[in-house]
């Protein structure tokens, strides 16, 4: 008889009931909430789904997927080595998480965004460019809040970058400058991300009247298909003679691009946008996911990167429609401000964004091009304002 | 707090501390450069863009009238034009633009599978959409 409670005292202590924490017990309901908005809401499915099952995974007790017994080289903070343990007897995502703290998978997303971005819309209206670059105000507005909040430099960079509306980018920077803060940043951009269509619209309806948002822009000059082989060649040699910093990131994104347009590499075209893009996704999702371990997550900084990561949202948004209304005025009417909004660099969900709005003042209204122009501008603006804050503070 | 990173520490000096003052200015810079360099790409976009338009152009001119346009196809000049609201035929357009008329019986031949010369449209009329389905 005792031997019998023994064994089943042996039992409870090793289960996984008997070593939940309060924080992973919140953190396994985050997950089902993320699973919930993923599939039930379709929520960025892609991605929220790979992220939420992360954290399900890392939150599991007595699992160890992201156990590091190498005593942090494979990127786990505090954690103490186990003697005489080989690298590859660590968790299963920790090894997988190298691909995340090398910026092997951020780089591999960017091939394949390249490879499915035409810059067309940009090509044949340069002035996209502008409301690009616009709306990365976001950015900078977050990171003089964050360094009020007290965070140190390279966390309010790493944490500011959010307001650039895109994932890679954002996981690119954090791994580099703050990696113990890496899942609350990443899960902060993508959930805005797959807030758009909630955040943008008020803030739109906010800086224009009824009459910009009515705007029916020109019909697009035709771009030669030279036009679009030289385009990433030239964007990627003028960026990194400027900031250097920037080119694992800009690079893939535009050899991604060049795979698609100079019509000799279908094949590896193809495989970008479609077989690896969807490989990489996998594994950056479920890393990510993976890096939000209760203990290390509930923490009230957290709670604050995801406001700063809102704040960075919503000036990114007002920068993009406050340059679009400047230029409106510039260009006497020919420019719906509409399409500002567009330049945050969540592609093309933004653009989709502009185009509703349009449509909801004036049925007859197609704004979509017209704001994938600003849309891939506002993916080269983020890279770009990523390499700076990367020169400034690493 | 002393901080070592980057050109931060570079320009400031290692025990530099992050004041407000310097976090605005960074801003004010990083936002200036992101301007300056995609401000960059436009120009040569544009530069690019004038450039093959204008061969584009010069190799339209050169390039011989093999094909008359018909006159079917030729502008309708402004005697031609209907006036505002007008169709022509006896179609009848009701709070639709002859724009969405067209794209209306475009549709209406693509999913039926009848060629458009052998439709026949008497009127097409807005439905007006109410609150109470």
């Amino acid at each position: 008889m005792e031997l019998i409670i023994e064994v089943l005292r042996g039992i409870w202590e090793n289960s996984g009931l008997c070593q939940l924490s309060w924080q992973n017990g919140v953190m396994i309901l985050v997950s089902f909430f993320f699973l919930f908005l993923a599939i039930k809401k379709k929520f960025e499915p892609l991605l929220l789904v790979p992220i939420a099952f992360g954290i399900l995974l890392a939150n599991m007790p007595g699992a160890d997927v992201m156990k590091d017994v190498t005593g942090g080289l494979l990127g786990a903070f505090n954690a103490e080595p186990v003697e005489g343990a080989m690298w590859y007897e660590s968790g299963v995502l920790r090894l997988l998480y190298v691909g995340v703290k090398s910026s092997i998978f951020p780089c591999l997303i960017f091939m394949g965004v390249g490879a499915m971005t035409d810059f067309g819309p940009l090509l044949s209206n340069p002035v996209s460019l502008i409301l690009g670059a616009a709306a990365q105000l976001g950015i900078y507005i977050a990171f003089i809040i964050a360094i009020l909040l007290g965070f140190e430099p390279n966390v309010a960079a790493a944490i500011a970058i959010i307001g650039g509306a895109d994932g890679p980018t954002a996981i690119f920077l954090a791994s580099k400058l703050a990696a113990q803060y890496l899942a609350p940043i990443a899960l902060a951009a993508y959930s805005y991300m797959a807030l758009i269509p909630i955040i943008q619209p008020p803030i739109m309806k906010l800086l224009t009247t009824d009459k910009e948002r009515k705007v029916k822009m020109t019909q697009l000059r035709k771009v030669s298909k030279t036009e679009k082989i030289i385009f990433p060649i030239v964007v990627l040699v003028l960026v990194a003679f400027i900031l250097p910093s920037v080119v694992p990131l800009l690079g893939m994104l535009m050899l991604g691009n060049l795979f698609k347009e100079c019509g000799v590499t279908e094949r590896l075209s193809d495989t970008a946008q479609n077989a690896l893009m969807n490989m990489v996704t996998i594994l950056l999702g479920v890393c990510v996911g993976a890096t939000a371990n209760g203990q290390d997550f509930i923490r009230l900084n957290t709670l604050k990167i995801v406001a700063l990561g809102l704040v960075a949202f919503i000036f990114s948004t007002a920068g993009g429609v406050l340059i679009g209304k400047i230029l409106y005025l510039v260009t006497r009417g020919k420019i719906n401000p509409l399409i500002g909004a567009a330049g945050v660099s969540a592609v093309p969900m933004a653009a989709r964004v502009a185009q509703n709005e349009g449509r909801k003042y004036d049925p007859t209204n197609f704004l979509l091009m017209h704001a994938m122009g600003p849309n891939v501008a506002g993916v080269i603006g983020s890279a770009v304002a990523a390499g700076f804050l990367l020169i400034m503070f690493q | 707090m002393i901080y070592r990173l980057g050109v931060f520490t570079d320009i400031y000096g290692a025990s530099a501390e992050m004041t407000i003052g310097r976090a605005l200015l960074i801003s004010v810079v990083g936002f200036m450069i992101v301007f300056l360099i995609l401000g960059l790409i436009a120009l040569f976009v544009k530069t690019v863009g004038a450039v093959f338009d204008g061969l584009r152009a010069r190799n339209d001119a050169k390039a011989p009238q093999a094909l008359s346009v018909p006159a079917s196809m030729q502008p309708l000049t402004e005697a031609q034009k209907l006036p505002e609201g007008a169709s022509q035929g006896t179609l009848v357009l009701e709070d639709v633009s002859e724009e969405e008329a067209a794209v209306v019986m475009a549709v209406t031949a693509h999913k039926t599978g009848i060629p458009l010369n052998r439709l026949l449209f008497h009127s097409i009329k807005r439905i007006k959409e109410t609150d109470d389905k």
